[in-house]
């Protein structure tokens, strides 16, 4: 395979204390055997001098906390093998706390309220009877690592002061989660009105989440349709929503700025094209001139916000 | 910089096994509860790394009745030389000897084996984990090793973490995540009354008081090239704990890995279990040479953890020239089932995006370094620590060398101690000294920042070089005092040429790094000692000058304080209080169980 001897890594910088706007820093990076894009972050914050912000805990597909956009991709950094050329961005649809570490709080507020874990009145010691086929849906959705990767490929239900607002549309993450619980039989409880509010029924737009899981999930077979017919005996009904823009938030001012073609980002970066603008109700985007505009004016992401 | 004060019945510094179970205990006793995690509950330290979550087979009775039965014996035994029923002595001999090479106290060994034998597997699935069942609906456990996995062996630690996670998060404890507290507050009686908060996600400090303290930071830190620790671990929790007076011991007994992947870097953390397999088969991992041709069958040797026997056939695999410390040999499973593998490990799948065949199929390792043994000492009973107010949970602990298991047991006695001791004392003021102290050390390291100079991550990997080449598997006296001369090196030169990268509040992790350099050679520096003082190979503490283990001088802590940059030792005999090894000196290399 044609792996270069140098990878090209034009790394996403932002902090929102410091920048008016996100800028792109490229690097030469070596390559090392199997290299995956987290050994790349790690080499250009270790070896070229850069303090970057970037999180990640284990390097092995544990934490679920190395979650970034690899050219337009959300992946998680410590499985993603490394391409020659890299476009290392933070991941969509959460603030951004700095470069490319960005702010999971929210989601896991909003997660606590769809009872993550089984509840039931009077558990058995254990060792309950259990037979395998009974736990075998709820056992093998339990592989999420909820790193949100498939959350960043989602478009949002809207931004609010607080970041994201997930009512009525939990994102993918959590409606597997979700799933886990109710598909587990020891659960008693109430599933379907936790459901509506999580939006089980409202997401249909899985089209995009074909391949996205780091751990082979298959969101809308092993989650989405499982949960729906136990708890509403409905089929999943796959539709695409016309918005597919995806959107970075920018932390202090609320200010958000819309997903990017790659050419585009290219020509950003060489001519520092973007230019700063107020959005009702968000504070400040960063838009493109010509075509971004028009992707902009597209977002229903970001216009319902105001 | 922006500073709060802020005030808790118990800080519980951890949030792993450890650090949730003394919290949500300590909060059901009605404390309030201040939890600080340098990274994410449940996410990060080792918790998420453990294989397994292992009980034993059942002893019949309730756990209340055999826990006092067990306490009498134990006094009574004091006094009477009482044999121990054959269950319990198999116990003692399998975790004292085995796990610890007796330099565990054996009275600790009964009281937490007897809690993970019953109450832990209840505590285990009460919010909705799964381990593992057979199609009749029994713990997957099919050679009797109660080594239950929840989704994989691999990943059990994640989700019994991400279980306490929620449950911590759902609680109402207070939390701060991704939050280093950098150094424990005294009061004027010398009590461990507080701490001192970084937060990593706004550079606001935090100045906590609390009327306890529990410690619970884990039992591995990344402080060789190679390791198993996740990115935060920098041996904070011991360091602070022996700037204020706490002692630590058996900090030489290093456990290594011989058998996690050489490639790619980030996955040096992915771990070729050795061990018995849960699925039923009797063959283990083999390892093979640089040449292809397998050296050790683990299932040759009859261990349960045969950790120690990998490092020792390496190490000779090493001198002939067939291996390298940090690659040329291989682990891999052929004669095992590639899809059962596959279907019960989590480390398997892993190998399709490398260049393997077959997730069975050699892969390249190298040698890692991983949990330690030695931690601070506490009474086990109480988990205090010569430091009053200061308590430790977990294998932070020199009392034991980890588990989710042990763990959450210890986890347990600390709150109640620590809640004990909130409803008898009466809170200290913090020091205003020691506050503008903590103040002026970030303060200086911002103010300079964008200065030429070293940054903290260089200096950092500086001191992993330093173990790396000296203070790993097979140590000699040269090498150790070489390692203790590099660090003054460190110190002198390149500390004070160490400079941020930037000033920025927001996620500053050079800041972090700034405070766990200093940590970390503190920790190695007596780590060095200890390994200097213990003249003998015991375990995985292999001195290449002394290569024999003598079970008749050498059944001691060494116990390490540190004070003013000096390290004192001191040798306190392990009491051998139920089983104990033969005595006399036995050839390190040629026994395979020394």
């Amino acid at each position: 395979m044609g792996i270069p001897q140098q990878i090209s890594v034009r790394l996403f910088r932002y902090d929102p204390s410091e920048d008016d706007a996100p800028r792109y820093q490229l690097f030469d990076v070596p390559y090392r055997r199997s290299m995956r894009v987290l050994d790349a972050l790690n080499y250009i914050y270790d070896e070229l001098d850069d303090c970057f912000g970037y999180r990640w805990f284990c390097g092995v597909k544990k934490c679920g906390e190395c979650g970034i956009t690899v050219n337009g991709k959300s992946v998680l950094a410590c499985w993603e093998p490394v391409a020659g050329d890299m476009t290392c961005e933070p991941l969509t649809n959460f603030p951004i706390v700095r470069d490319l570490a960005v702010d999971v709080s929210a989601y896991e507020r909003m997660m606590l309220e769809l009872i993550p874990y089984v509840q039931r009145r009077n558990p058995p010691r254990f060792p309950e009877i259990l037979p395998h086929a009974r736990m075998r849906a709820a056992h093998e959705l339990s592989r999420c690592i909820e790193c949100n990767v498939c959350t960043a490929e989602v478009p949002v239900g809207g931004v609010t002061a607080d970041g994201i607002d997930w009512s009525g549309n939990a994102g993918p993450a959590a409606l597997v989660k979700f799933a886990r619980f109710a598909l587990d039989p020891r659960d008693e409880a109430d599933r379907p009105a936790i459901a509506l509010r999580a939006g089980l029924k409202a997401f249909r737009d899985v089209g995009r989440l074909d391949g996205i899981c780091p751990q082979g999930i298959d969101i809308a077979a092993e989650a989405l349709a499982p949960a729906l017919r136990k708890l509403f005996d409905e089929p999943l009904v796959e539709a695409r929503t016309a918005d597919s823009s995806r959107i970075f938030i920018m932390t202090g001012a609320w200010s958000a700025f819309v997903r990017m073609t790659d050419a585009q980002r290219t020509s950003l970066t060489e001519s520092g094209r973007m230019v700063p603008r107020t959005i009702d109700g968000i504070g400040h985007a960063f838009v493109l001139d010509g075509g971004v505009r028009q992707l902009h004016g597209a977002s229903a992401g970001i216009a319902r916000t105001s | 910089m922006n500073m709060t004060n802020a005030e808790t019945d118990v800080l519980v510094i951890g949030g792993g096994a450890a650090g949730c179970s003394a919290a949500l205990k300590a909060h059901e006793m009605g404390a309030r509860v201040l939890m600080v995690v340098k990274g994410k509950i449940g996410r990060s330290g080792a918790t998420p790394l453990a294989a397994h979550l292992t009980s034993s087979r059942a002893i019949p009775g309730p756990y209340p009745l055999l826990s006092k039965l067990t306490r009498a014996f134990s006094a009574l035994s004091d006094t009477l030389p009482l044999p121990l029923p054959a269950r319990y002595r198999q116990l003692v001999e399998r975790v004292a000897g085995q796990d610890h090479y007796w330099l565990i106290d054996q009275d600790y060994v009964l009281d937490v084996g007897l809690w993970i034998i019953k109450e832990f597997p209840d505590l285990l699935e009460r919010r909705g984990l799964y381990l593992l069942r057979n199609e009749e609906g029994k713990p997957f456990s099919p050679r009797g090793q109660s080594k239950w996995v929840a989704y994989k062996a691999g990943m059990s630690g994640y989700h019994f973490g991400e279980s306490r996670r929620k449950e911590v998060l759902g609680s109402g404890i207070a939390v701060m995540e991704e939050a280093t507290a950098f150094s424990l507050l005294t009061g004027k009686s010398g009590d461990a009354i507080g701490a001192m908060v970084l937060d990593c996600r706004d550079g606001s400090l935090h100045a906590v008081k609390a009327r306890s303290v529990i410690l619970a930071t884990g039992h591995t830190n990344w402080l060789s090239k190679r390791a198993t620790a996740t990115r935060e671990m920098s041996a904070n929790g011991l360091a602070m704990a022996a700037r204020i007076g706490a002692e630590l011991q058996n900090l030489e007994i290093q456990w290594f890995h011989a058998s996690d992947s050489a490639f790619p870097d980030a996955w040096m953390r992915l771990h070729h279990f050795p061990n018995r397999l849960i699925s039923g088969t009797t063959h283990q991992a083999v390892m093979f040479d640089s040449e292809g041709k397998a050296y050790m069958r683990n299932e040759d040797y009859d261990i349960s953890m045969p950790y120690t026997i990998q490092m020792k056939r390496l190490y000779e695999q090493v001198k002939q020239g067939k291996a390298r410390w940090d690659g040329g040999y291989y682990t891999g499973y052929p004669e095992v089932d590639a899809e059962t593998l596959t279907s019960l490990y989590y480390h398997p799948h892993f190998y399709p995006s490398l260049e393997s065949d077959a997730p069975n199929q050699p892969m390249e390792c190298g040698i890692t370094w991983h949990m330690s043994a030695g931690g601070i000492r506490a009474n086990v009973k109480t988990m205090e620590t010569r430091v009053p107010g200061l308590f430790l949970a977990g294998p932070v602990g020199g009392h034991q060398l980890g588990g989710i298991n042990l763990a959450t047991y210890d986890g347990l006695v600390a709150a109640r101690s620590a809640v004990r001791r909130v409803r008898r004392k009466r809170g200290e003021d913090l020091d205003p000294r020691q506050i503008k102290a903590c103040r002026e050390a970030i303060a200086s390291h911002l103010s300079r920042a964008g200065e030429q100079g070293i940054r903290p991550i260089k200096v950092k990997n500086r001191i992993r070089e330093i173990v790396w080449s000296n203070v790993m598997y097979a140590k000699t006296a040269k090498g150790l005092n070489e390692a203790l001369g590099q660090l003054d090196d460190v110190r002198h030169s390149l500390l004070p040429r160490m400079r941020l990268n930037t000033r920025t509040m927001r996620y500053n992790s050079d800041l972090i790094e700034a405070l766990d350099v200093e940590d970390m050679l503190d920790v190695v520096d007596m780590v060095i000692h200890a390994a200097l003082a213990r003249q003998e190979s015991r375990g995985p503490h292999f001195r290449e000058d002394f290569p024999f283990t003598d079970n008749t001088n050498w059944l001691k802590h060494v116990v390490v304080t540190r004070t003013n940059g000096q390290v004192a030792i001191r040798l306190v005999p392990v009491r051998q209080k139920y089983a104990r090894p033969t005595p006399g000196i036995t050839d390190y290399l040629a026994n395979p169980y020394a």
